[in-house]
C-alpha cells in the first residue's frame, strides 16, 4: 500500500499492540472471494452460511438487503466489482470493454464513479465493502469472536488508487488492515511454508480479472520478492467475453463452456471443441507468456526452480502447454488448489504478523516505480520498482531560475517516461527559498517506504540547512469529505447489517424447529396424536410462517417460543413412546 | 559514511553484511548473510514499537548494501568510493578517450540502423560476452590494486550497459 502520510512524522503507522490478536486473511477476487484463518501455520478456509468455501463475488440488492454470492439473477447483480477498483468515471467511460460490462449500472448523472443497483447509488468501495462484510460475518459466526484484523491480498501491480479503494472497502466493513500483500506473493508464501519448497520460483497467477507474475526467492524461514510484472486488465473474464462473442451466447454460458472444456475435448451440443477455444484465446495466452519472459529478464535470475500456478483460469490446459513450450524443462506445480493458495498465504501472513512464536519473514518489493515530475513533464524515477522494502532514497534538486523563491514537487507512480502517462499521487510546494542564482539553492528530497509499504516524502533545503515539513494527505481518488460521508453511512449501515444478520439467524432457527416438529409427527404412531392436536400444531406452523414473512425478529421469536411450548408435550410424548418401545419385552433388571 | 545504530557497526556495506571487503565476493555468501541479517533486523521481526522503529533504519541500510554489492558494476563503483574516487557522468566522459567515444557512438548508430532480429540478437550476445570479459578484467585489476585500470574498465562497462539496454529495447520492438 503506497499511501502518503504527513511528512513531519517518522513514517510509522503505530500499531496499538503487536501481538496476541487473531487475524484473518482475505482474498478479494474478481470471481470469488475467500476468508481464512491460520492456527500454528495451518490455514483453514472459513465456509459461508451456504457451506461454500468460495463465495462468488456477486452483489445483489433486494428488499433493502445486500445479498452476496447469489448466481441466480445475473441481470440484476453486479459481477466482477474488483475490475472497477481504483478507476474513476472517465477511466470506465473511455474503456469500451469495462463500459460494456457495467453500462447497465453506471450512474451517468454523477461526476464521480457510482453504480445504480436496484434503486440505490453507491461508490465502488461501498459496493466492495458488502463482500467484506459478508466474509467478516461468516468468520465471526465460525470463530465466535469479533474479527477485526486482516491481511488482504491485491494484484501485485495494483496502483495507489486501487490499493486505496481496497483499504477503504475493508475499513467500511470494520476491518483494520494489517497489510496488503500481493496475490502471487501470498500464494508463494503458502507453498514456502506449507510445502516447504526452497529455491527461485515463478508464480503465474491468472485470475478472473487480472494477470500477475512474480519471481520469488524462497529460503528457510524467508521469502524474498525478486520481481513482479503483469496486466491489470487481463483475466478469465476476457476469455468468457471472447467466447461469448464467438458463440453469440451469454457470458455465463460461455464461462460454463470454457470450464467444461478444461476437462473434456468437445461439447457436442454447441459443437465447440477445445482446440477451437484454444485458437480463440491463443493471443491472450501469448500476452501472458511475453509478460512472464519480461519479468524473468527483470529478475536477472538465470535459474528458475519451478513455476507455481495460481488462479482459477490456470485450469485451462493450454496454459500448461504454452508454459512448457516457452520454458522447456522447468517443473510446473499446482499441488495447492489454484483457487485457494492466495487466501492460505494471506491467513499465514496474518498469523505471522500477530503471533509472536512464528517467524517466517517476507521481504516484499516495491510494485511500481515512484518519482517526481521534472521540467518538461518528464517523470524522474526516485524509487525503482522491484526495490526491496523498506527503502529510502535521497536525490538532490536545484532551482532553474535566478532568485526563484518557490519550487513545486509533483509525486507520480508508474513505469512510463512522461508524467501524463503515470498516476499522480500528490503535489507540494516549497516556499521562502533563499534568493540565489539559478542552481544555487539545493534541495534534498527523500522518498521512504516502510515495511508496511507506506510512502513518506521529505524535503531539506541545503544552503540554510532548514528542513521543510510538508503535509500530504492520502490520495484515495475520493476527496476527504466524500470519505467521511461514506464512513458515516457505513456506521449507520453497520447497525442495520447487524440487525439483519440476527433476523436471518432467527429465521433459520425457526425453520429448523418447524422441520424437527414435522419430522417427529411423521414418525409417531397415529394413536399418540389426536387429530385436533395435529390441527392445532399445523395452524401454529402456518402462523409462524406468516411471522417470518414480516421480517420482524421480535414477532418471530415470540411466535417461536409459543410454538415450542405447544409442542413440548408432543416432544415429551414422543420421547416416552421411544423409551416404551425400547423397554418392551425386557426385564427391569436388564435396563440399568 | 559512518553510522552508529545501537550495537550495529557499519562503517561500510561489507562490514554491515559481515563479508570480506573485496571485489571478488561469493554471491552465495552475500545472499546468506543478507537473509540472516534481515531475519534479525527486519521491522516485521520486532516485538515492540520501539524495536520496530530501531529495526527500520537498519533494514533500509541492509537493503541498500545488498542492492549495491550484488551488482558487479555498482560493487566496483562502491569500492572506488571507499577510496575516495567518485564517478559521475562528467568525469566518465573526461576519462573516456576520444577514440573510445567515437567507437561507442558508432555502436549506438549501428544498433539504431539494424532492424533484422537475428543480427540484433547476435550483437546482443556479443555485447553480453564482452561484458563478461570486462568483469573478469575488473576482477584482475582489483586484485592487482591497479585503480587506473579499474576506472577505465568501469567506464567501458557503463557504456556497455547502455548498449545492452538499447539492444534489449530494440529486440522487443522488432518482435
Amino acid at each position: 500500500m503506497i499511501q502518503i502520510i504527513e511528512i513531519n512524522e517518522t513514517g510509522f503507522s503505530a500499531p496499538s499492540e503487536l501481538y496476541n490478536q487473531r487475524a484473518v486473511g482475505i482474498d478479494f477476487g474478481t470471481t470469488n472471494s475467500l476468508i481464512a484463518i491460520s492456527t500454528q501455520q495451518k490455514p483453514r478456509i472459513i465456509k459461508d452460511f451456504q457451506d461454500e468455501e468460495l463465495v462468488a463475488s456477486i452483489i445483489k440488492f433486494n428488499n433493502s438487503n445486500f445479498i452476496i454470492g447469489d448466481k441466480n439473477f445475473p441481470l440484476h447483480s453486479i459481477y466482477s466489482i474488483k475490475s472497477l477498483v481504483g478507476k474513476n468515471r472517465d477511466d470506465v467511460l473511455n474503456n469500451p470493454t469495462l463500459f460494456d460490462r457495467f453500462k447497465n449500472f453506471i450512474d451517468l448523472n454523477s461526476t464521480s464513479l457510482r453504480l445504480n443497483l436496484d434503486g440505490i447509488t453507491l461508490t465502488v468501495p461501498e459496493l466492495a465493502s458488502k463482500i467484506f462484510i459478508y466474509l467478516k460475518q461468516q468468520a465471526e459466526k465460525d470463530l465466535n469472536v469479533k474479527v477485526e484484523k486482516a491481511v488482504i491480498t491485491v494484484p501485485a501491480h495494483f496502483n495507489d488508487a486501487a490499493r486505496g479503494d481496497v483499504m477503504l472497502a475493508a475499513k467500511l466493513a470494520g476491518f483494520e488492515v494489517l497489510r496488503l500483500i500481493s496475490e502471487p506473493t501470498a500464494a508463494a508464501y503458502a507453498y514456502g511454508l506449507n510445502k516447504k519448497k526452497q529455491g527461485v520460483f515463478l508464480v503465474y497467477d491468472l485470475g478472473g480479472g487480472t494477470f500477475d507474475v512474480s519471481i520469488l526467492n524462497m529460503q528457510e524461514g524467508i521469502l524474498q520478492v525478486v520481481a513482479t510484472g503483469g496486466n491489470n486488465m487481463l483475466g478469465g473474464d476476457d476469455i468468457d467475453h471472447l467466447l461469448a462473442q464467438y458463440l453469440e451466447c451469454s457470458v455465463a454460458q460461455a464461462k460454463q463452456a470454457k470450464e467444461r472444456l478444461s476437462y473434456q475435448d468437445a461439447l457436442k451440443e454447441i459443437s465447440l471443441t477445445r482446440s477451437k477455444l484454444e485458437e480463440i484465446i491463443q493471443p491472450l495466452i501469448n500476452d501472458t507468456i511475453n509478460i512472464t519472459k519480461d519479468t524473468i529478464e527483470q529478475a536477472n535470475k538465470s535459474e528458475i526452480d519451478g513455476i507455481i500456478l495460481v488462479g482459477g483460469s490456470t485450469r485451462i490446459p493450454l496454459i500448461t502447454t504454452a508454459l512448457g513450450e516457452a520454458f522447456g524443462n522447468i517443473k510446473i506445480f499446482s499441488d495447492i488448489d489454484p483457487d485457494k493458495a492466495v487466501v492460505w498465504g494471506a491467513a499465514l501472513q496474518a498469523e505471522n504478523l500477530t503471533a509472536s512464536n512464528i517467524n517466517f519473514l517476507l521481504i516484499d518489493a516495491v510494485p511500481l516505480s515512484l518519482g517526481l515530475e521534472l521540467y518538461g513533464g518528464i517523470a524522474e524515477k526516485i524509487i525503482l520498482r522491484n526495490s526491496p522494502m523498506p527503502i529510502s532514497v535521497t536525490k538532490e534538486f536545484t532551482t532553474y531560475a535566478d532568485n526563484q523563491t518557490a519550487m513545486q514537487f509533483h509525486i507520480v507512480q508508474g513505469e512510463r517516461e512522461m508524467v501524463k502517462d503515470c498516476r499522480s499521487l500528490a503535489r507540494f510546494e516549497l516556499n521562502n527559498l533563499p534568493l540565489m542564482k539559478a542552481g544555487g539553492v539545493r534541495i534534498e528530497i527523500t522518498f521512504s517506504i516502510d515495511a508496511d509499504g507506506i510512502l513518506s516524502v521529505s524535503a531539506l533545503e541545503k544552503s540554510n540547512h532548514l528542513s521543510h515539513n510538508i503535509e500530504i494527505k492520502p490520495s484515495y481518488g475520493l476527496d476527504e469529505q466524500e470519505v467521511n460521508k461514506i464512513l458515516e453511512n457505513a456506521y449507520k449501515n453497520a447497525a442495520y447489517d447487524h440487525n439483519n444478520r440476527l433476523l436471518q439467524e432467527t429465521i433459520i432457527n425457526t425453520k429448523s424447529l418447524i422441520y424437527n416438529v414435522e419430522a417427529a409427527i411423521k414418525e409417531m404412531p397415529p394413536q399418540l396424536l389426536a387429530e385436533d392436536e395435529k390441527a392445532e400444531i399445523h395452524l401454529a406452523i402456518m402462523e409462524l410462517q406468516e411471522y417470518m414473512n414480516t421480517n420482524k425478529r421480535e414477532l418471530i421469536e415470540e411466535g417461536s417460543k409459543k410454538f415450542e411450548a405447544l409442542t413440548e408435550k408432543l416432544i415429551a410424548q414422543r420421547l416416552n413412546y421411544t423409551i416404551e418401545q425400547l423397554l418392551k419385552g425386557k426385564h427391569v433388571d436388564k435396563i440399568s | 559514511m559512518i553510522f552508529f545504530l545501537y550495537n550495529i557497526k557499519m562503517s561500510n556495506y561489507f562490514e554491515l553484511l559481515k563479508i570480506e571487503k573485496s571485489y571478488n565476493i561469493d554471491l552465495k555468501i552475500l545472499n546468506h548473510q543478507y537473509f540472516a541479517m534481515q531475519a534479525k533486523f527486519h521491522p516485521d521481526q520486532a516485538r515492540t514499537n520501539e524495536e520496530k522503529k530501531h529495526n527500520l533504519s537498519i533494514s533500509i541500510e541492509l537493503n541498500k548494501a545488498y542492492s549495491v554489492l550484488k551488482d558487479d558494476l555498482q560493487r566496483a563503483e562502491y569500492l572506488l568510493s571507499l577510496n575516495n574516487i567518485n564517478f559521475n557522468d562528467d568525469s566518465v566522459k573526461q576519462i573516456a578517450s576520444k577514440i573510445q567515444l567515437s567507437s561507442i557512438w558508432n555502436e549506438l548508430e549501428l544498433i539504431e540502423d539494424t532492424n533484422e532480429l537475428s543480427a540484433l540478437k547476435q550483437l546482443y550476445n556479443n555485447k553480453l560476452l564482452e561484458q563478461k570479459n570486462e568483469i573478469s578484467l575488473l576482477n584482475l585489476a582489483f586484485q592487482n590494486h591497479n585503480l587506473c585500470d579499474v576506472v577505465n574498465i568501469i567506464t567501458r562497462l557503463k557504456y556497455l550497459k547502455t548498449l545492452i539496454g538499447n539492444l534489449q529495447l530494440k529486440i522487443k520492438f522488432c518482435k
